[in-house]
């Protein structure tokens, strides 16, 4: 009996033996005193970081040779027992508006081993350079408009721009423009002028909506033919070419166009080189055929969808020094744009247009004056109360065209700084794995 | 009957002793291998509080107070580069110098080309002050090195027009196409005092991470004293290295650091302080030569830049300079003998200017588990390697594997 027992006690304490044995195995000492791979890898980024040199070549193209030159220094400052595979990671941005869950995009990796040995540690590392960003502007118009229509009419004449062509003028305000336009086109005669009146795109733009900007001062280009027939273009009992600013305007209410006349009195003149060629504006410029004082009128008539009336009793004020108001100064803080603030008004705009052709100021560029009983417009964006808009600068000559620039900016106010910029462009997250290499 | 019982019983017995033993052993590796663990938690974790703090006060490193919390990292850095000034206060364990003139014994660090740092004792901190601001003080000890990531050597290829040649090899590969700044500092012995020169210049290393420096075109260096600093780096890893040839072999111009906090350096004779015979008088010209951190040397004029250095004799017989206590640089001494033989010595105004390496704590050897780990830092743009080895004072002992 006792010897059953003690065979039993024998089996039962060899069992436990053995399964001790098996499952009680302890991990090697060597790992119970590892060093911090993760650490290692951190302060080596770092280390390739100090100078910046790491930021900077995270940016440059795969092909860069700063790549190369990253994986010797990588190689140079770790141990020779240690592997590592470095990653290079674009932060993605669009992930808030596409069905993508990707967050993190590789773009570039370099690595000394195919696998990474038998312990491996990571450390992440976000960079930031100062990288060039895509430094595109709030867009004026959206989805329903935001053409510029530049009239760079080669078979017109500009007139109180002295100093100027209406050529030179465009290309100036186009530089100061176009970056805050969906679309910007170049009007490059009175014909193409006349396919825009008539609605017909001339580069599948949107033509509703848009700004017309007539930079010959004075004078507005006039296609032949049909703007140039009795009735349309021409006035037989005036024999002014009045009505054709009253056609212009209408045009403008139909496509709800912001015109912009850079400088002196708006309309005074029409010009096509070859329709007038021996036609002057009683100063000697040929290719110009003067309207007088009923061409900004008719416009305006035509904008509030009045009937037409030859009237020449509209003038303007007398000439003052005139001062950007508080508005318009703040713009042009905002958007860079540094004009003198006092400008001097000769063909100022009387006021009473205002509530004669329900207009409103949409922007004031310059504080009114009043002289006797009559308050003047030196600069303003008048907006009728249907539809279209007039921006007149009655300035004298001659045209400074940042100050066109603001008034159409100060209304439209676009964003000056790029609203689609984010992380992605700026920031790259650097990933290095290292692993020691050798057995257990 | 009895026969068999006892056979039996003895046999439960050794069984059970057996099952102990085995017991015993198994539960003595997981204690070790716990406490093993916990110390390489603990070496990683001081490492990091000695690398990312700059200790109280955060600029004892250029000041003569001694720190109340102990910490290396740079105070004008958020990252991990460590301050150049804080380095050279720590104490080296190699055996100090005694200099007579001043009745001081000075910290040395000292590299193979018989530079030296020598700082007074009294301006270090020691290991024992140091393993008790980082609260280790009876429970572990350490020892913590620093050793430069790039290893740059330079060797004369020839003498006359000079000629050398160069190689950086990283902890672990060649620093392939990488490039070399340079600066030859040649002596002149013309006149009542050496006068020196500055040749720089860049080259650039081959795939082994070697290359030639002869742009010296007219300079013969045979029979001259003369120093070449030379930095080599890709970017974001930088290394430094030197080569000195002095015709003088007896005797030298040795700085000791007088004060930190006011930039004072002394300049003594060699024979005050090693003993060897044939003393004497020495005629100097110090400069201060800076490297900015696009690996540029600058020249700095230094006041009462010129002197004579006497050995033996009374206290003002060595000289005394002042140079800026923020700003990291190497410390250029040319001096000569009347018979015209001269020399140069180099003293880093900081760590990092002259790559020294460091030591600072106690030897692991011999100690019976030693835990270690490992960090990257820059040190005044080069690249250095901290490990940082740790042991347990409690006694215990590896057994079992």
């Amino acid at each position: 009996m006792m010897r059953t027992v003690e065979t039993i006690l024998v089996v039962m304490l060899l069992i436990a033996t053995l399964t001790t044995s098996l499952f009680a195995t302890w991990p090697s000492l060597r790992h119970a005193s590892s060093q911090d791979l993760r650490r290692i890898a951190l302060t080596t980024l770092e280390t390739l970081d100090a100078d910046n040199s790491l930021s900077e070549t995270v940016f440059k193209p795969s092909n860069d040779s700063a790549w190369d030159d990253l994986q010797i220094a990588l190689a140079s400052c770790l141990p020779p027992n240690v592997v590592y595979n470095l990653t290079v990671y674009q932060i993605l941005n669009q992930i808030l508006n596409s069905s993508s869950t990707e967050l993190y995009s590789p773009i570039n990796s370099i690595s000394n081993s195919k696998s990474l040995g038998e312990s491996t540690d990571t450390a992440s590392y976000l960079v930031t350079y100062n990288a060039p960003f895509n430094a595109t502007p709030g867009k004026i118009g959206g989805t329903y408009g935001g053409t510029l229509y530049m009239l760079n009419c080669s078979d017109a004449s500009g007139w109180w721009i002295t100093g100027y062509t209406g050529q030179s003028l465009a290309q100036d305000l186009l530089n100061l423009l176009s970056q805050y336009f969906q679309k910007t086109v170049v009007v490059q005669n009175t014909a193409q002028l006349g396919q825009i009146l008539n609605g017909t795109a001339l580069q599948n733009e949107t033509l509703p909506n848009a700004v017309v900007c007539n930079v010959f001062g004075e004078v507005v280009p006039i296609p032949q033919g049909y703007y140039t027939s009795t009735n349309v273009g021409y006035d037989p009992v005036n024999s002014s070419y009045a009505r054709y600013c009253y056609t212009l305007g209408q045009k403008v209410r139909q496509y709800n166009w912001t015109w912009v006349s850079i400088v002196g009195w708006p309309l005074y003149y029409v010009s096509n080189t070859a329709y007038f060629a021996s036609t002057q504006n009683t100063y000697g410029i040929y290719g110009v055929n003067r309207v007088g004082q009923a061409g900004r009128t008719a416009f305006l008539q035509g904008l509030d969808n009045q009937s037409y009336s030859y009237n020449t009793t509209s003038g303007v004020g007398p000439g003052r020094v005139v001062n950007l108001t508080s508005k318009a100064q703040e713009y042009r803080d905002k958007y860079g744009l540094f004009p003198n603030p006092s400008q001097t008004a000769s063909r100022s705009m009387p006021f009473s247009v205002v509530n004669d052709y329900h207009m409103t100021i949409a922007f004031q560029m310059f504080d009114t004056y009043v002289d006797g009983s009559s308050s003047y417009l030196a600069g303003a964006l008048l907006r009728n109360s249907v539809s279209g808009s007039l921006l007149a600068l009655g300035l004298t000559r001659t045209p400074d065209v940042r100050l066109t620039a603001l008034g159409l900016l100060g209304y439209y106010k676009p964003s000056p700084y790029p609203i689609e910029q984010t992380t992605s462009n700026s920031s790259r997250l650097v990933i290095l794995s290292v692993g020691r290499m050798g057995g257990t | 009957m009895t026969i068999d019982h006892l056979v039996s019983t003895t046999i439960l017995v050794a069984v059970i002793l057996i099952f102990v033993g085995l017991a015993n052993q198994t539960l003595q590796s997981a204690i070790i291998y716990q406490r093993h663990a916990n110390l390489a938690t603990r070496c990683s974790s001081l490492l990091d509080s000695i690398l990312l703090s700059s200790g109280v006060p955060s600029y004892w490193g250029t000041n003569d107070s001694a720190p109340t919390v102990f910490g290396l990292q740079d105070p004008e850095s958020l990252k991990n580069e460590l301050g150049s000034f804080s380095l050279m206060r720590l104490r080296s364990g190699t055996e100090p110098v005694y200099y007579s003139k001043t009745g001081s014994y000075y910290s040395n660090m000292t590299i193979g080309s018989g530079d030296s740092l020598l700082e007074p004792l009294a301006e270090t901190v020691n290991y024992t002050a140091v393993s008790e601001l980082l609260g280790t003080n009876g429970t572990y000890g350490f020892q913590l090195t620093l050793t430069p990531t790039i290893t740059v050597s330079i060797s004369m290829v020839q003498p006359n027009p000079l000629k050398f040649s160069v190689n950086a090899q990283g902890t672990g590969s060649p620093l392939s196409n990488g490039t070399v700044n340079y600066c030859l500092i040649i002596i002149d012995v013309q006149g009542d005092y050496p006068s020196y020169s500055l040749n720089c210049g860049t080259e650039s290393l081959d795939n082994l991470g070697s290359g030639v420096l002869d742009n010296f075109t007219g300079i013969n260096g045979s029979s001259r004293s003369f120093a070449l600093l030379a930095y080599a780096y890709l970017p974001g890893l930088v290394g430094m290295g030197y080569y000195k040839q002095v015709t003088d072999h007896e005797n030298s111009v040795i700085p000791l650091v007088f004060d930190v906090e006011d930039g004072e350096v002394i300049l003594a004779h060699s024979y005050d302080i090693d003993g060897r015979s044939n003393a004497t008088a020495l005629a100097y010209n110090a400069t201060f030569v800076s490297v900015s951190e696009d690996l540029a040397f600058t020249d700095n004029p230094l006041q009462n830049s010129t002197g004579m250095v006497y050995s033996g004799g009374e206290n003002s017989s060595y000289g005394i300079l002042t140079i800026s206590k923020d700003t990291s640089g190497i410390l250029v001494a040319a001096y000569k003998k009347s018979d015209g033989t001269t020399g140069i010595t180099l003293m880093p105004w900081g760590i990092g200017p002259l790559s020294f390496p460091i030591s600072f704590g106690e030897s692991p050897t011999g100690k019976e588990w030693v835990s270690t780990d490992m960090r990257q830092v820059v040190v005044d743009n080069v690249g250095y390697q901290v490990v940082l080895s740790m042991w347990s004072l409690e006694g215990y002992e590896v057994t079992g594997q």
